[in-house]
C-alpha cells in the first residue's frame, strides 16, 4: 500500500528531477528520475495562458485532473523551463467555482436564465438571420480576442468575411498592438518583429522602452537580468516614466513626461548623426527617408535638418529627461556593435502610437542595428495569442490573413478564390468586401438597439474578452453593448456579460488545445488535457455551430466534425493553406510535427524539412530569398546583408516624425497626466487573476499611485482615498504615495472590476490616427482628496448573480 | 498541499553558508546541488502559492542568493479540495454581493 507519505516523497522526487534537469544538474538522489512518473498519470504539452511570453509547459494530468505544472526544459521561449508566479496559478481557474457551465438567455425582466445550447443558438440563429435581412451582413459583428486560439480565430474571420462578406471583424488587439502593426507594415514592410528572444543573450545594448517588462513579461526579464547579471558589460537602458522594478537592472534610466517620448528618440538619432556613429553603409544601402506617409522621398541631408532641432537640451525642455542621458544612451546604443529594443503598451496605446514605433525603427536603421545577432527592433505583445492568432490570421477589420490588407484586391481575390467564397458566402455579393470594417472603437460605438436608427450595428459576438470593463471611456461604450443582441463567450461571468443578452461557458485552454503564437512569431501547440466542466465548449465548436445553422456547414469544412481536436487539426490545415505563399507561412509546421515539436516553429516556415526562421530578411536565413516569386516578392540577385522584400525598394523607410503631442493635454482643471497599466500579479481586466486568492491577495485592488510632493501639495497621505477624475468619469482610489513617478504624473493599474475603481472610466478614448488604437497612456487628470483611509480590499469580482444587475456596482 | 520544485542560484564563494540557510527553513528540502556552480534544486512544501512566494522572498533576502527560479508545481491536493467543495476560494461572494445592494 503507498502511504501519503511516500506519495508525497514520490512527488517531490519527481518534481525535483526535472528541476535539477532543467538546472543542467544530474540527479543525486538514487531513483529520483525512475519515479518521475508517480505525480501524474501523464504531462501534456502546452504554452501558459497568461502573458505573451509564450512559456512552454507541460500540464500533469491525473484521474482526469489537472494537478500539476511544470516548465518545458527544451523551450525556447523560457529557457530552462522556468515559470512565474501567475502561470503556476492557472489550476484555480480552471477549478473555480465561479465557472460558467450552462448557456443562459436573458429574459424579458432582464433577468438570465439557464438554457440548452439548442435553445441559445437557435435564438443567435435568428437574431442575426433577422438582422442581415432587415439592416444588412455589417449590422452583425465578431469581436475576437489575443487569448483565442489561432484555429478560433481564423475561423471567425473565415465565417464572417467569406460566409457573411463582412468585415465587421475587429478583437483586443486592436487595442494593444495594432499601433506595432502599423508601424512594422510602414517601416519595414511587413508586419512582427525580424528578430526573436534569443537576440537577447547575443545583444550588447538592450534598450527597454514603454515597457514595464518586470511586471508585463516576468519571465522574459528574468532572461533579461539574468543575461546581464553574468555579462556585466551589457548595458541595459530603461525609457519610462516611472522608476519600476525594470529600471533596477538598468544602467540607465530615461524619464519622461508621458506623451513625450517621441521627442527622446529624434534626439538619440540627431546625437547619433551629429557625433558620426551612424552605420553609414546600412543608411546608404538599406534605408530610404521620408516625409509624410512614406511616399515622398527625401534625402539623408534634409532628414538630418529635420531632426536637427532636437538638441539634448531640448529633447530635456520638452520631456522632463536630463540632456546627459539623451547623449550617453545615443552613444551606448550606436556604439554597442548590437543594440536590441524592446517595448510594448508604453508605446502603442498611445494617439500617436505608429509614430513613436516609427521612431525607434529609425534608431536602427540609421546605425544599421537590424539582421545581425543581436541587433533588432523588437515589439513585445501583451496577450498570449496575439500575435498568432489575430496579426497573422487578419482578424482585423482592415486584413485577411496573412497580416495583408482587405483593401488590396490580389489577396483578396486569392484569399476568395481559396475559400470559394462565390461558391459559398450567403452574401448577394458573393465576395469578400474590399471596404475595411469599423475597428474596436468605431464598433462599439456603433452598436446600439435595432430600433436606434443611428446605430447600425445591432449584434455581436464577443469573445474571451471584457469590453465592458477594457474600452476606453467606457461609459461611452456600455448602453450600445447593453441594448443590442450581445452575445459573449467566457469561462467566468464578466462586465461584459452582464450587458449580454445570451452567455455562452466557454472551455479554457486546456480543456480544449490549439495554437499560440507569441511575440516572436513562434507557434506551438497545446494538446487538450483534461475535460471541460458541465456544459462549457471551445470557441471553435461555437464557430462552427453558428456556421451550421447560417448555412455554412460545407464552408467551414470542420464544422462536420465532433472531436475538438480533430476540428483543431482541420482549421489549422486550412489556415496554414491559406497563408503557404505568404511571408508567415506556417505549412511546414504541420500539426503532426507541431504534436511532437517541443519548442515551437517560427515562421516563415514553407515545408516540413525548414526549422523555422530566427531572422526575417537576411538571405541565407530568411526562406522567403529562396523563391521570392512564390511569396508575390522580388528580391534582386547578391543581395549582401538584408533586403526588407515587404517594401518595393527593398529598404527600409525612415521616418520624419515630429514629436506633436497628439495626447489629451494637461490644464488648469485638470493638472495631472495619468498612465495606465498591469502589476505583476494581475493581468488585464482580472477576471482570472483575481479569482487566484494568491493573486488577488496581492493587489486586492486598485490604487493610484502619486509623488510624494504632488501628495504633499495636495494633503495627501499614505492610504487616503482619492479622487482621480477626468471629464470622462471618475474612480476612488486609496493613494500610494511613492517617489518613483515623476511629479505630475499618476498611475493606475487595470485589473479592479468594482465600479468607482475601474480605471476605464476616467482614460481618455483618443485614438491614433494610424492604427485606431486607443491612448490609455495618457489622460489628464484632477487630483482631490475624497477621505482618509477606506479598507477597499475587498478582492471584487463579477460574480454570477451580478450578471442580472442591469447596473455596475 | 503545493509543492514547488525550484533551483536556487547563489554566490559559488558563499555555497555554505547558502546551505545552512536554506537548512533552516523547515518546509524546504534539499534534492540536488552543483555547489561549483552556484546551484542548489529544492522542494517547497506548503499551504498555499503564497507560502512558497514568502519562502522564495525569504531566501531572496540573502545576498548571497542571486535568483529562485520555479520549475514544477504539483498542487492535487488542492484540485482535489476545491472539486469536492471542501477547499473554498477565500473570497466571499455572498458578502460583496450584500454589500453592492446597499449602495
Ligand atoms: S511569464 Fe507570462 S507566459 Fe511565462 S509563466 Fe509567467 S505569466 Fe505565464
Amino acid at each position: 500500500m503507498i502511504t501519503d507519505i511516500t506519495r508525497r516523497n514520490f512527488i517531490k522526487a519527481a518534481l525535483a528531477a526535472g528541476a535539477a534537469a532543467a538546472a543542467g544538474i544530474a540527479p543525486e538522489k538514487a531513483g529520483a528520475q525512475e519515479t518521475a512518473g508517480a505525480a501524474v498519470d501523464n504531462w501534456v504539452k502546452g504554452v501558459c495562458r497568461m502573458c505573451g511570453t509564450g512559456c512552454s509547459v507541460y500540464v500533469g494530468v491525473k484521474d482526469g485532473k489537472m494537478v500539476a505544472m511544470k516548465g518545458n526544459v527544451d523551450s525556447k521561449t523560457n529557457t530552462k523551463g522556468f515559470l512565474c508566479v501567475k502561470g503556476m496559478n492557472i489550476f484555480k481557474v480552471a477549478y473555480h467555482p465561479d465557472r460558467l457551465t450552462t448557456p443562459l438567455i436573458r429574459d424579458a425582466k432582464g433577468k438570465l436564465q439557464p438554457a440548452t445550447w439548442d435553445e441559445a443558438l437557435s435564438l443567435i440563429e435568428k437574431k442575426f438571420k433577422e438582422y442581415h435581412k432587415k439592416f444588412g451582413y455589417d449590422s452583425v459583428a465578431y469581436y475576437g480576442s489575443g487569448q483565442c486560439t489561432t484555429e478560433e480565430s481564423y475561423t471567425f474571420n473565415k465565417l464572417w468575411k467569406g460566409g457573411f462578406g463582412s468585415n465587421m471583424v475587429d478583437g483586443n488587439p486592436r487595442l494593444c498592438m495594432a499601433s506595432a502593426v502599423g508601424a512594422y507594415l510602414g517601416s519595414l514592410g511587413s508586419d512582427e518583429p525580424a528578430g526573436a528572444y534569443e537576440d537577447i543573450e547575443k545583444a550588447k545594448c538592450i534598450f527597454l522602452t514603454g515597457s514595464n517588462t518586470s511586471e508585463a513579461h516576468p519571465i522574459l526579464f528574468r532572461r533579461i537580468a539574468r543575461y546581464k547579471k553574468d555579462n556585466p558589460g551589457v548595458k541595459v537602458i530603461v525609457c519610462e516614466p516611472r522608476r519600476t522594478k525594470t529600471a533596477n537592472i538598468a544602467d540607465l534610466w530615461m524619464p519622461f513626461k508621458p506623451g513625450t517620448d517621441a521627442a527622446i528618440f529624434n534626439g538619440m538619432a540627431r546625437e547619433i548623426i551629429k557625433n558620426g556613429w551612424h552605420d553609414k553603409d546600412f543608411i546608404a544601402n538599406h534605408s530610404r527617408f521620408t516625409k509624410g506617409d512614406g511616399s515622398e522621398e527625401i534625402t539623408f541631408e534634409e532628414y538630418v535638418k529635420f531632426i536637427d532641432k532636437y538638441t539634448p537640451e531640448f529633447v530635456e525642455s520638452v520631456t522632463g529627461c536630463p540632456a546627459a542621458h539623451v547623449k550617453q544612451a545615443s552613444e551606448i546604443f550606436a556604439k554597442s556593435g548590437a543594440s536590441l529594443s524592446m517595448w510594448c503598451m508604453g508605446l502603442n496605446q498611445r494617439s500617436n502610437g505608429v509614430f513613436a514605433n516609427n521612431l525607434v525603427h529609425n534608431l536602427h536603421a540609421i546605425t544599421g542595428m537590424f539582421g545581425k545577432p543581436g541587433a533588432d527592433s523588437f515589439s513585445l505583445t501583451g496577450q498570449p495569442n496575439a500575435c498568432g492568432g489575430v496579426r497573422e490570421t487578419g482578424s482585423l477589420s482592415h486584413l485577411l490573413p496573412g497580416c495583408r490588407p482587405v483593401a488590396a484586391e490580389p489577396w483578396r481575390k486569392k484569399v476568395e478564390a481559396y475559400w470559394k467564397v462565390s461558391e459559398n458566402c450567403i452574401n448577394p455579393s458573393k465576395a469578400i468586401n474590399p471596404k475595411p470594417g469599423m475597428h474596436a472603437v468605431k464598433l462599439f460605438s456603433s452598436l446600439g438597439a435595432e430600433n436606434d436608427e443611428t446605430k447600425p450595428v445591432k449584434a455581436v459576438v464577443i469573445s474571451t474578452t471584457n469590453p465592458a470593463q477594457s474600452l476606453p471611456n467606457t461609459n461611452r461604450f456600455i448602453p450600445g453593448m447593453r441594448d443590442a443582441f450581445t452575445v459573449v463567450i467566457d469561462i467566468f461571468p464578466t462586465r461584459t456579460a452582464q450587458l449580454a443578452s445570451v452567455v455562452l461557458p466557454a472551455a479554457f485552454i486546456y480543456e480544449k488545445g490549439g495554437v499560440y503564437g507569441c511575440s516572436e512569431r513562434r507557434s506551438f501547440l497545446t494538446t487538450k488535457a483534461v475535460n471541460p466542466p458541465g456544459e462549457a465548449k471551445p470557441d471553435l465548436w461555437i464557430a462552427c455551430q453558428i456556421a451550421k445553422r447560417m448555412g455554412l456547414g460545407k464552408y467551414i469544412q470542420w464544422s462536420g466534425e465532433e472531436d475538438i481536436s480533430k476540428m483543431n487539426e482541420m482549421a489549422w490545415n486550412d489556415y496554414t493553406g491559406c497563408t503557404a505563399n505568404t511571408e508567415k507561412t506556417l505549412k511546414g509546421a504541420t500539426y503532426a510535427r507541431l504534436k511532437k515539436s517541443v519548442t515551437g516553429v517560427q515562421w516563415p516556415c514553407p515545408d516540413e524539412k525548414h526549422p523555422g526562421t530566427y531572422k526575417r530578411y537576411v538571405p541565407g536565413m530568411d526562406p522567403i530569398f529562396d523563391d521570392p516569386a512564390r511569396y508575390g516578392y522580388k528580391i534582386p540577385e547578391n543581395v549582401k546583408r538584408i533586403y526588407f522584400y515587404g517594401r518595393p525598394d527593398g529598404r527600409m523607410n525612415v521616418f520624419c516624425r515630429g514629436h506633436e503631442n497628439t495626447s489629451e493635454q494637461t490644464s488648469k482643471e485638470y493638472p495631472f497626466l495619468m498612465t495606465t497599466g498591469r502589476v505583476l500579479e494581475q493581468w488585464h481586466t482580472g477576471t482570472m487573476t483575481m479569482r487566484i486568492p494568491e493573486t488577488a491577495q496581492a493587489h486586492p485592488n486598485s490604487f493610484v499611485e502619486i509623488h510624494v510632493n504632488d501628495a504633499k501639495k495636495l494633503g495627501i497621505k499614505q492610504g487616503d482615498m482619492v479622487k482621480v477624475e477626468s471629464v470622462r468619469g471618475y474612480n476612488i482610489l486609496p493613494a500610494r504615495v511613492v517617489n518613483m513617478t515623476l511629479e505630475g504624473v499618476v498611475f493606475v493599474p487595470m485589473h479592479d472590476q468594482k465600479a468607482d475603481r475601474m480605471v476605464n472610466f476616467i482614460c481618455s478614448d483618443v485614438i491614433d490616427a494610424g492604427s485606431s488604437e486607443p491612448d490609455y497612456k495618457v489622460s489628464a487628470v484632477k487630483i482631490t482628496r475624497f477621505s482618509g483611509p477606506k479598507n477597499v480590499a475587498e478582492r471584487y469580482v463579477v460574480d454570477r448573480k451580478e450578471l442580472d444587475n442591469p447596473k455596475f456596482s | 498541499m503545493i509543492f514547488a520544485a525550484s533551483v536556487v542560484y547563489f554566490n559559488a564563494n558563499r555555497a555554505g553558508e547558502v546551505e545552512k540557510l536554506i537548512a533552516s527553513f523547515p518546509n524546504v528540502e534539499i534534492y540536488d546541488k552543483d555547489m561549483n556552480k552556484g546551484k542548489i534544486v529544492i522542494v517547497t512544501e506548503a499551504e498555499s502559492a503564497q507560502g512558497i512566494e514568502e519562502t522564495e522572498k525569504a531566501l531572496l533576502e540573502s545576498d548571497a542568493v542571486e535568483d529562485v527560479a520555479h520549475y514544477a508545481f504539483h498542487f492535487g491536493e488542492e484540485v482535489e479540495g476545491l472539486l469536492n467543495g471542501d477547499v473554498k476560494p477565500d473570497i466571499n461572494f455572498e458578502e460583496i454581493f450584500k454589500k453592492k445592494r446597499g449602495q
